[in-house]
């Protein structure tokens, strides 16, 4: 799985985790994800993998969508 | 059919006599979910949870709902985590005076740090506690899953098995419900907390049996969502599906370590 699909695999399952949409927007905007009003993934801004790890850094104030995000990462077999 | 929701007031009874007591934590996405099971004149408290203190004052609210938690005879600890029985020491104060706490073993050697002063009676495989009217709980270790001293107890009245860790998730949401957002929820907490999958598939399969030669109505974890009789069947092949202790796979290929 490439990383803008992951990126987006989490986007979708951490919005099943928590209720909070806008905090989980925020942190996948400032890390380079460009998200759409319905809350999909659009794009990113630059190298998948790059926004990735940053992503990864801004969700560690959401640990529950980090810790869902790192089995994620794990299955696609990316290494960040 | 819209999902019911609990609140930081009103206790739920899920089945006779077994109020769910859940705390929601929204921002960390983590519910803290104690039982209070009443019979008679004589009640128990399953993980009675947390001591941060917002958990803990929701807690107390909805116990004096239900009784007069001097009418609490069991304390009943599945392992030993602060999120299940931190508030330990402060119950033992205003529940029944010849209270009796029960743990596993192994996680009696660590409850003795909370700093309470009732002696702590260690539960085996198979032991139970009867109330006074014959009410009867079972309890079954599953070793591992995950700490080697948890288990789940089983209500034989009701037919509930109240699961700890077990089948709990990670939601922001307060459904009293599995929905169809819980297999994600499941995966997201068990995957990663869970470290042995051949400890995960015992503990499967002991509720198997269980299932199959008692019965079991209801699942009652202490994070996520409660399990309805027919959803059983689909979270416990969810459960049997899992990838666990991923992780150490992950940093053993981090620092090129082979594991056999």
């Amino acid at each position: 799985m490439d990383a803008k699909l992951v990126v987006g695999e989490i986007l979708d399952t951490g919005l099943k985790l928590s209720t909070e949409k806008d905090r989980i927007k925020n942190i996948f905007v400032k890390s380079g994800v460009k998200v759409t009003g319905d809350m999909k993934v659009e794009g990113v801004d630059g190298d998948a993998i790059s926004v990735l790890k940053k992503l990864m850094d801004n969700l560690t104030e959401m640990a529950v969508l980090k810790i869902n995000a790192k089995q994620i990462i794990r299955k696609a077999g990316i290494t960040i | 059919m819209a999902n019911e929701m609990y609140d930081a007031d009103k206790p739920i009874e899920v089945a006779k006599g077994v109020f769910h007591m859940g705390v929601q934590d929204k921002s960390n996405s983590f519910s803290n979910i104690p039982y209070l099971i009443v019979d008679g004149n004589e009640a128990a408290f399953i993980d009675p949870g947390s001591m941060r203190p917002e958990f803990f004052a929701t807690v107390l609210r909805k116990v004096h709902a239900v009784i007069n938690p001097r009418k609490i005879k069991h304390l009943i600890v599945q392992h030993q985590d602060p999120d299940l029985c931190a508030a330990l020491p402060f119950y033992e104060k205003i529940v029944s005076a010849d209270v009796q706490i029960s743990c596993p073993l192994e996680a009696k050697v660590l409850m003795q740090h909370y700093g309470t002063v009732t002696p702590v009676t260690p539960l085996d495989d198979g032991d139970t506690i009867t109330f006074g009217n014959g009410r009867t709980f079972v309890f079954a270790m599953i070793p591992y899953c995950h700490f080697i001293g948890n288990m789940v107890t089983y209500d034989v009245k009701t037919k509930t098995v109240f699961s700890s860790d077990a089948f709990g998730g990670f939601t922001g949401a307060n459904n009293l419900y599995a929905d169809k957002d819980y297999p994600v929820q499941l995966t997201a907490f068990l995957g990663q907390y869970l470290g042995s999958k051949r400890a995960l598939e015992y503990a499967l399969k002991r509720l198997e049996k269980l299932n199959k030669t008692h019965g079991i109505d209801l699942i009652c974890p202490q994070h996520g969502c409660v399990i309805k009789k027919e959803q059983i069947p689909v979270y416990i092949e969810a459960a049997h599906a899992l990838t666990v202790g991923g992780e150490v796979e992950a940093l053993a290929a981090k620092h090129g370590i082979t594991l056999d």
